[in-house]
């Protein structure tokens, strides 16, 4: 009984079972956007987003790729080409999206690059992907959910904090990180009934 | 003569001081100059009447502004336009005097710009938004004077370089401009006067001899306490206040910052409750309407006590105002005497001035600010140089208007202080990062800020224009939320972080009142009052300032005074004796020219205090190269902690103490290198880059009261930081974070001095069994840095035995 959930550090959840791995919040195309709004940001990331996330293709079986939301920055600019050639590459894999806040694209784009856009996505009956974080209502299931960039302040000995990204575990909500690397952190707070599970370098661990 | 000033102060019945008869004189002669007089004694008199004859000595005038006059502060505006328009009204003169600023509506300024006015007063940013407005130049070509009020608040901040640069483009379209500064007493008056005038031994300086005296008590409490914790007296003192309050017509409480004043605001109503209506509250973040509402009132008289913050620091006069209570340190010797001066301002009355110490050792200040004051040591201001932030910005707001041409920019700027040894190369990085992104991105196609047009430099989108206009300023404030009621009434700004952490139905302290917050809405955060007694207080970042250079040096006289032992020794320092011997008898108290240092082991880890006595800013940067030090013998992490006394640094493992101290632990020797290799440096350059990314326009935060949609615009300021550390690290804006961090944060060169001081110390060691009455303020500080030269991945793998465990 139960699934396997794999945490990885590449800020990504891997499910053996399903052959699917669910990615939040890349907010591509967050630099241009910014540059062409005469607002500095280097181009530099983006390739080593996109390399960290086909690395993670090429090392795991993988059918479905899900992007739980903020997938695209907002209005088009040239960094989707980063994505469609992304997509020619590995063109036997299905791309999902479940549409977050930012995703104003037009539909077209996404439906040219053979994305399945959908408001929400369900992995199993029993788990069910959001961009948004549902809330209590969804008992008896697990919600994956991005939007929410969590991150977390350990402090550690000798009075001293870590600002880590993590997942973060509570009543039957797992929020993933944030993929893209032009993303900050929300802090998270260690309250009860919450686990938390920051990424320190290559390694993925519990805080207890 | 000056035959206005002659009838004026003749029909005020009045008779000028030396000092306006001397500015009028200077004036008349078409000089330049600064003006040093304190408030209160008619110094803007001294210069107006200047200006008037000036403008009337000829009979057929230019249209357009005669003079702009500039203020760091809009509630002095506001006093200075009234001032002056009384004598155009007595004088019966054509001469028409407006004020531009934040508040001036639309329709106004529209005004302003078709039938100008004689005299604009206005602040820095009103004049750079002036010069992002097509046609500047003919508006200003009939210029003749510019005067900047309070300059020696404006010149040690970014503020001060945006007068600067407004000066240099104002002197190019009117190379017979005549400036005039008037400052406050500071320790570099020539400088402040060069700096302004634009090159050494230019122009006058007038000096107003006027002694004013100050009365000056420390509030002591009943029983002292002999483990001071930060902040442990403030609300028992209380009870020492009550009176002073009672006994004076009009008393200012100044604290430190705004969330003492939201606590002292409470506190006093709930031990005072007949002060109710006759005590208010002013801080920078509460609404102006709140300010203007107390200021006022303080005008006229009806209010016993204001509790406030440095917004009260400035200025104007506050006639009813005859008592002044500090409370917590004084910082510094200037901010003291002009808090001081805040009461009595009439000349020939005397200034009357309450200390409140916060916590017991602070009671020794006393003793080190009367001492500071009666010697006059008063602080130098440090100006800013090589802005690039600054400078990016101005570039821009010359763009939006007119458009610029580069040789002659360079040229111009080359001429202020700020811009002087700036190379024609960084001038050139500059040009290419408000062109396209910078110097390595010219594959970036659609980077759209400033296009160049056969060699002028402009703006062509209209958003950027509009975006620019915006965000012209030097002030920049952290993401702010507007507090409202449901009625819609504003009370004033948080900041966000502060918001994120309550729930709907949490109660906190604003603007003096006891609020719930009902809900969030996107930037504002819905209240109403609530009856009740608890409740959390705001913080606000950036309110915090270290003691200065020169009261540093006073406290650490006061140790000499302390081993005297005299039957002079100031009261406060008497009081404190019990505090001292038990310093003695656990430690050492050390004297004037010693450093103790206290190695101690507790349940927490292995401490290492040190006490040079040099304030916040430079025990921190002193903390980062001991701890440097240190490590370089033998690998370590420490957590770091420091106040205005001394500094800790806290280890898991047993500290090399006696090897370090004789290889040099405090020495001089590659002191700058070993700056350099602490690694919180860059945790420091890191926090100094959020001022620089919003002044440079990276972080685009919208007006301040007026919010625009920023669609998918939103980024802080450490992401812009941590990318341009991996992708552009020869940065202009990043290098610039970094001399910041030596310039201020550090004050490096005063930290040079203390280690040279230092050196010449005798160092003596303690090793006692528990934290000493020094020791424990510094042990109580919450905030912590650290520092390790550890790498990442091995302090990871710490971090991970310990989660793991």
């Amino acid at each position: 009984m139960g699934t396997r959930l794999t945490l990885l550090p590449e800020r990504a959840l891997l499910l053996p079972e399903y052959n699917t791995l669910v990615v939040a919040d890349w907010h591509l195309g967050k630099g241009a956007h910014f540059r062409k709004a005469g607002i500095f940001m280097p181009v530099l990331p983006v390739d080593k987003d996109r390399g960290r996330l086909q690395s993670l293709l090429d090392n795991h079986r993988v059918e479905t790729v899900i992007f739980l939301g903020d997938l695209f920055h907002s209005d088009l600019n040239s960094e989707w080409l980063v994505f469609e050639r992304f997509r020619a590459v590995n063109p036997s894999i299905r791309f999902i999206l479940t549409r977050g806040n930012h995703d104003i694209l037009p539909s077209d784009l996404l439906e040219k690059a053979t994305v399945d856009v959908v408001p929400s996505y369900s992995i199993a009956p029993h788990i069910h992907c959001t961009h948004h974080p549902e809330g209590n209502g969804c008992s008896g299931r697990l919600n994956i959910a991005g939007h929410v960039h969590p991150g977390c302040l350990i402090p550690a000995k000798g009075r001293q904090t870590y600002r880590l990204p993590c997942f973060y575990y509570r009543e039957q909500t797992l929020l993933l990180p944030a993929f893209g690397s032009l993303t900050g952190l929300h802090l998270v707070q260690p309250v009860r009934n919450a686990r938390i599970y920051p990424i320190a370098g290559d390694k993925v661990m519990e805080w207890v | 003569m000056n035959t206005f000033a002659e009838a004026w102060f003749f029909n005020k019945g009045w008779r000028p001081h030396r000092f306006q008869q001397e500015a009028w004189s200077a004036i008349a002669k078409g000089r330049s100059g600064l003006l040093n007089a304190p408030t209160g004694y008619g110094k803007t008199f001294a210069i107006w009447f200047g200006v008037l004859q000036r403008y009337y000595r000829r009979q057929r005038k230019k249209k357009g502004v005669h003079c702009l006059w500039i203020t760091p502060l809009r509630a002095l505006s506001a006093e200075i336009l009234q001032a002056t328009r009384t004598v155009s009204d007595d004088l019966e003169l054509d001469y028409r005097i407006g004020l531009r600023t934040g508040d001036t509506n639309t329709a106004e300024r529209q005004r302003q710009r078709t039938a100008a006015p004689e005299a604009l007063i206005t602040t820095p940013e009103s004049v750079h938004l002036l010069m992002a407005s097509k046609g500047y130049h003919d508006y200003f070509s009939g210029l003749e004077f510019v005067v900047i009020d309070e300059w020696h608040e404006l010149m040690g901040s970014k503020r001060g370089v945006l007068v600067e640069l407004a000066l240099s483009r104002l002197r190019t379209i009117c190379p017979h401009l005549q400036v005039w500064g008037i400052s406050a007493t500071i320790g570099n008056l020539k400088q402040a006067k060069e700096i302004l005038l634009g090159g050494e031994g230019k122009g006058t300086l007038v000096r107003a001899d006027l002694k004013k005296d100050i009365h000056m008590e420390t509030l002591l409490p009943d029983v002292l306490e002999r483990f001071p914790w930060a902040g442990h007296l403030g609300t028992s003192m209380i009870e020492k206040v009550l009176p002073i309050i009672d006994a004076h017509q009009s008393t200012l409480l100044f604290t430190n910052t705004r969330s003492q004043a939201e606590i002292w605001y409470h506190r006093l109503l709930d031990a005072a409750p007949q002060l109710a209506g006759a005590l208010a509250i002013h801080h920078g973040s509460l609404s102006d309407e709140l300010r203007l509402w107390v200021e006022d009132a303080l005008h006229q008289g009806i209010l016993k006590a204001v509790v406030c913050t440095s917004s009260l620091d400035l200025g104007v006069d506050f006639r009813p105002v005859d008592c002044v209570i500090q409370i917590g340190s004084p910082k510094g010797v200037a901010r003291f005497v002009q808090r001081a001066g805040r009461s009595g301002h009439r000349p020939g009355e005397t200034s009357k001035i309450y200390f409140l110490p916060t916590h017991s050792l602070e009671i020794m200040e006393g003793a080190a600010i009367r001492y500071a004051v009666h010697h006059q040591l008063l602080e130098q201001r440090l100006p800013y140089v090589r802005s690039f932030d600054v400078l990016l910005q101005y570039m821009v707001t010359l763009a939006v208007s007119d458009g610029f041409r580069a040789d002659e920019l360079y040229a111009e700027i080359k001429r202020t202080h700020c811009y002087a040894s700036i190379s024609r190369e960084e001038f050139d990085e500059c040009l290419l990062m408000v062109t396209q992104g910078g110097r390595t991105l010219d594959t970036y196609e659609e980077f759209h800020k400033v296009v160049v047009v056969n060699g002028l430099y402009q703006v062509a989108s209209k958003r950027v224009a509009m975006r620019h206009r915006l965000s012209i300023g030097a002030i920049v404030s952290d993401a702010m939320m507007r507090v409202k009621f449901l009625s819609g009434k504003y009370l004033g700004t948080i900041e966000e972080w502060f918001i994120s952490r309550l729930q709907p139905g949490d109660t906190f302290w604003f603007s003096g009142r006891l609020l719930e917050l009902v809900r969030v809405k996107d930037i504002q955060a819905i209240v109403r009052p609530t009856a009740g007694k608890k409740g959390a207080v705001p913080s606000w970042m950036g309110g915090r300032f270290p003691i200065s250079d020169n009261f540093g040096a006073a406290l650490r006289h006061t140790f000499t005074e302390i081993h005297r032992k005299g039957r002079n020794l100031p009261m406060e320092l008497r009081f404190l004796e019990p505090l001292f011997s038990e310093q003695r008898r656990v430690s050492t108290l050390p004297g004037e020219y010693e450093l103790l240092v206290e190695y101690i082991r507790t349940r927490h880890g292995y401490h290492l205090f040190v006490y040079p006595f040099e304030g916040k800013l430079v025990h921190e940067g002193m903390a980062a190269v001991v701890a440097y030090r240190l490590s370089s013998i033998r690998k370590a992490t420490f957590s770091i902690a420091s106040n205005e006394y001394g500094f800790e640094l806290l280890c898991d493992d047993p500290l090399p103490l006696d090897e370090a101290l004789q290889m040099g632990l405090f020495a001089t020797e590659k002191l700058f290198d070993d700056i350099r290799s602490g690694i919180n440096i860059r945790e420091m350059a890191r926090r100094k880059f959020r001022d620089i990314a919003g002044i440079a326009g990276l972080v685009f935060q919208g007006y301040p009261g007026k919010p625009m949609k920023t669609k998918h615009l939103q980024a802080n300021s450490g992401l812009f930081f941590s990318v341009f550390e991996e992708y552009d690290s020869n940065n202009l804006l990043l290098r610039q974070a970094y001399d910041e961090v030596y310039d201020f944060q550090l004050e490096a060169s005063r930290m040079h001095k203390a280690f040279e001081r230092i050196s010449t110390h005798r160092i003596v060691v303690q090793r006692p069994e528990q934290l000493t009455p020094f020791a424990f303020p510094v042990f109580a500080e919450s905030f912590r840095e650290r520092y390790s030269n550890e790498d990442w991945q091995a302090r990871l793998e710490k971090l991970k035995t310990q989660l793991e465990a």
